[in-house]
């Protein structure tokens, strides 16, 4: 319920402060949402499963992140940049997708 | 490495191992090794959680302005600048259109104070291009290939400007020095009227006639007599080669005389004059004989009766 709050006023905070993000972090940008995506459906399911702890969704998240930027950081200056992106984005996107159908079973055990 | 060879099987077992690994086991396996080590609960644990979400929602609103957001303001100045290049382009023919007029009111005024014959001043007007044209002639039309010839598996959008664009600046060119030799008075392209200090070049991927960018299909119409025209064009080097780019590269390439043909005029510039400095740089004059003149305007003067009669 906490999550669900600083989640929207996350959201909040971006609308009202309009934060510019440098030229340089805009490659990053959906990769990072993806991450960030994949973190929250793991967190929920974590919680679901009575598993839940801060410390690994909080460290999970950020590693994510940093280590999916890195990825496509190294494939831009490889040359392979695009390639490097799907294979990150298929990765995380499998995990999204068993974590929603973990959660769906969980919620409607269907 | 160090592994006892046992065939394939492991590999195999490795690869399958690891696609099970991401297809069933989509949970981070750091929350059941929390859940195993049965750590206490600490006071950080609820705000981290916080700040955790609230860096996600805020990624989230970031990403969407920066993607969608965006996206109108790019339109608006896209849509802003277009329709200033439009704004300019009618400004400019506005003035195109009331400098010919006035140049042809001065032409008028001109021949009511001029005694006499004023039949050379009309031959030059008409040699430099600053009156309208029309009379008999003909006509040459030169486009690109429409299809560009695909290299079988190469992708879409990558053949070589070069197949795309077969036609260059010196074809153009070479065809249009030919009319003036056959004994044209008069030359326009797709309606750009040239004058003996026209230009035909060619700057990026585009062809230019005096600044203006012309496009593919062209038509070169050229007023004189129209079967000299024609005769001396279709015997001349550059309607062999254009003939040979028809059969290898599927230029269009036609040309045919024309009864009548309105070439409309330009505006012509001020001339310069080159004007002797002060101090003269170079010991021994660097050209004794006078300026040459544009050789373009050698068509005009063989004509003994000029076919090209002036249309105010």
């Amino acid at each position: 319920m906490i999550a669900a709050l600083a989640l929207v006023v996350g959201v909040v905070l971006g609308i009202v402060f309009r934060p510019t993000v440098p030229i340089w972090l805009e490659p990053y940008l959906p990769i990072a949402v993806i991450a960030a995506l994949d973190a929250v459906f793991g967190g929920i399911r974590a919680r679901l499963d009575s598993i839940f702890d801060a410390k690994v969704f909080v460290v999970s998240f950020i590693s994510n992140v940093l280590v999916a930027a890195l990825i496509v950081f190294l494939g831009d200056k490889l040359g392979v940049g695009s390639q490097l992106s799907t294979a990150v984005v298929v990765v995380l996107g499998i995990r999204i997708f068993g974590n929603a159908a973990a959660i769906r079973r969980h919620l409607f055990r269907a | 490495m160090s592994r006892p060879a046992s065939g394939p099987r492991p590999r195999l077992d490795l690869t399958a191992a690891t696609l099970n690994e991401l297809l069933n086991n989509t949970l981070d396996p750091g929350y059941r090794a929390a859940k195993a080590r049965n750590r206490p609960r600490r006071w950080w644990d609820g705000p981290a959680v916080w700040v955790g979400c609230l860096l996600i929602g805020l990624i989230f609103v970031i990403a969407y302005q920066q993607s969608h957001l965006a996206a109108p303001a790019r339109d608006a100045a896209r849509h802003d600048l277009i329709s200033r290049i439009k704004a300019e382009q009618s400004t400019a023919s506005g003035l195109e259109s009331q400098a010919k007029k006035l140049s042809s009111q001065v032409g008028q005024l001109r021949d009511a104070q001029l005694p006499g014959d004023t039949s050379s001043v009309k031959a030059a007007e008409v040699a430099a291009g600053s009156v309208a044209v029309s009379g008999p002639g003909m006509q040459v039309e030169l486009a690109d290939p429409s299809t560009p010839p695909t290299q079988g598996n190469g992708r879409p959008g990558t053949t070589p400007q070069s197949e795309v664009a077969v036609l260059r600046d010196t074809d153009l060119r070479a065809v249009v020095n030919q009319l003036w030799a056959a004994g044209a008075e008069a030359i326009a392209i797709n309606g750009q009227r040239l004058t003996p200090t026209s230009f035909i070049r060619v700057a990026g991927e585009n062809i230019l006639v005096d600044f203006q960018p012309l496009s593919s299909p062209y038509t070169i119409s050229a007023i004189g007599d129209s079967n000299d025209l024609q005769v001396g064009f279709a015997q001349s080097a550059i309607a062999r080669r254009l003939k040979t780019l028809v059969a290898v590269d599927g230029i269009t390439f036609r040309f045919g005389g024309k009864s009548k043909l309105e070439l409309p005029s330009v505006t012509v510039g001020q001339p310069h004059y080159a004007q002797l400095g002060p101090q003269p740089i170079l010991s021994s004059p660097a050209g004794t004989d006078g300026p040459s003149g544009p050789s373009s305007s050698t068509g005009t003067t063989g004509t003994p009766n000029p076919t090209a009669t002036e249309s105010r």
